[in-house]
């Protein structure tokens, strides 16, 4: 049990730090174009969706209504978080008022944003190596483009490069902090595995529609993200079956 | 899955029949409304619809990977790639469904073919779920009914308040703009009974083709009427009601 929860806190560990990459393009571009942002965070809510997909396939040959009742959780607790945090006043580092309040509002809903992955890495590891796997490597790559998404909203602000991505990398400490306590929960108590993919599941397709599609439209050609969307969740279902 | 019984070709052809008249019902709330519907109302419409297609797609990609997973995935990267080329090719891409501005009559035209080419793949969709039985048949194609009331209200909403067309014709139009699913399920299903062996692969397809038409036609012009939460609410809510209604009336569940 402590080596896998090693291997789990390492995983997720792993995951958060590639949140710091997205901040890398920054030392090679004068200015990023939205649009690249945008085409991430497509291919990101693309990922997040198959992997949904799977997360539910998964539950509901252990309980349809469980997964469900888990989704419901999950969705109903990343709203309330982020109805919370958007109604607080806010000041962030240096800035404050104006000028604090979108970078507040972008890492705060990016930290619960990595609180249901970190909760989905957890769980994931309790349903099977293969599906843990490959839902780390999809957070992971869509870590890159929500650190780019940070980055270009503090860098603007007047934070260097390192300060981008350090901010973009504490966004996402609770993946970590929330796997371990997620795999312990769900190794301790494996009737509740449904309810937990279901609650990942529910979080991460709330998100998607409360976050990463809107803003992958605004910052793309919306057929492109449409396209790039559909595709992205499509490789993930294959590969997810092609793995078993 | 355990074993269901056989969808017959009058049935499926009359409960697709009543899913393209239920697009009609569409045009009730618009009777009797001086100021038209607001657009926030046509907005959640779209994303109750998408939602809805988001688990009928769900659904059948689950009869299908669980059948035969390569099939069923290279079906869904070609339902994908056939939503995207017909739009491309007709040149609806870029077509608002939810139009904020005057519609004039070419572009009301062509937001007939943008929802009749919508309507032929959730068709294909009703036909290859037909035939995987009666349940998972009737199920998608009840599904789909009530998708198409919400998701009329958006062609109603273009034609009556962007058009100046009255409330009657344009449900008339909404309705024949629906027919394609009629047809293309009952050709989807007889080319599935004839053969069988094409089945895994089109229950991909049409799941691909629902999931590009959500992302890419339905939920852009709904995330510009209405707030984002309330966008992920019906969005999630919908499809959640989608593959719960099936765990209670599903095989699994029944």
């Amino acid at each position: 049990m402590g080596e896998q929860l090693l291997q789990v806190f390492a995983v997720a560990t792993l995951t958060a730090l590639a949140t710091g990459l997205g901040a890398l393009p920054l030392l090679l571009l004068p200015a990023i174009r939205p649009r690249a942002i945008g085409i991430g965070n497509a291919l990101a809510a693309g990922l997040m969706l198959g992997a949904s997909f799977g997360l539910v396939l998964e539950g509901s040959a252990r309980g349809a209504w469980q997964v469900m009742a888990g989704a419901a959780l999950g969705a109903a607790l990343i709203a309330a978080g982020e109805r919370w945090l958007r109604h607080r006043p806010v000041s962030f580092g240096a800035l404050s008022g104006e000028l604090a309040r979108p970078a507040v509002l972008v890492v705060s809903i990016m930290t619960i944003h990595s609180a249901a992955e970190g909760v989905a890495i957890g769980v994931c590891f309790g349903g099977g190596p293969n599906l843990a796997a490959l839902l780390s490597v999809a957070i992971a790559v869509h870590n890159v483009p929500e650190g780019l998404a940070i980055s270009m909203v503090l860098r603007p602000r007047g934070a260097s490069v390192l300060r981008c991505a350090v901010w973009s990398v504490v966004s996402s400490l609770p993946q970590p902090l929330l796997a371990l306590p997620a795999f312990a929960f769900v190794e301790a108590f494996r009737a509740v595995l449904p309810y937990g993919l279901g609650f990942a599941a529910g979080a991460m397709v709330y998100l998607v529609f409360l976050e990463l599609l809107p803003e992958a439209y605004e910052q793309a050609y919306p057929p492109a993200v449409g396209l790039l969307a559909s595709l992205a969740l499509a490789a993930m279902v294959v590969l997810q079956s092609w793995l078993g | 899955m355990q074993a269901d019984t056989a969808m017959t070709a009058e049935l499926l052809g009359a409960a697709s029949a009543a899913a393209v008249l239920g697009a009609g019902l569409g045009a009730l709330p618009f009777r009797g409304t001086r100021r038209g519907m607001p657009t926030r109302w046509l907005a959640g419409g779209q994303a109750l619809a998408a939602g809805c297609m988001i688990g009928i797609g769900y659904l059948l990609l689950e009869v299908g990977l669980g059948v035969a997973p390569g099939t069923a995935g290279a079906g869904l990267a070609l339902g994908i790639g056939y939503a995207y080329g017909v739009r491309w090719y007709s040149g609806t891409l870029e077509v608002d469904p939810l139009p904020d501005t005057a519609v004039d009559g070419p572009h009301a035209a062509r937001l007939v073919l943008v929802y009749a080419l919508h309507a032929a793949a959730e068709g294909i969709a009703m036909g290859a779920a037909a035939a995987c039985g009666l349940r998972l048949g009737l199920f998608a194609i009840g599904s789909l009914a009530l998708h198409n009331i919400a998701e009329a209200m958006g062609l109603l909403g273009a034609l009556v308040q962007r058009a100046g067309r009255a409330p009657g014709g344009a449900a008339a139009v909404a309705v024949l703009a629906r027919l394609p699913q009629l047809v293309l399920a009952l050709l989807t299903w007889s080319l599935l009974r004839t053969v069988p062996g094409l089945r895994d692969g089109t229950l991909g397809f049409a799941a691909g083709a629902l999931l590009l038409l959500v992302l890419l036609e339905m939920l852009p012009g709904a995330y510009r009427e209405l707030e984002r939460p309330r966008i992920a609410v019906l969005v999630s809510t919908a499809a959640g009601g989608v593959v719960l209604g099936w765990a209670m009336l599903g095989p699994a569940g029944g």
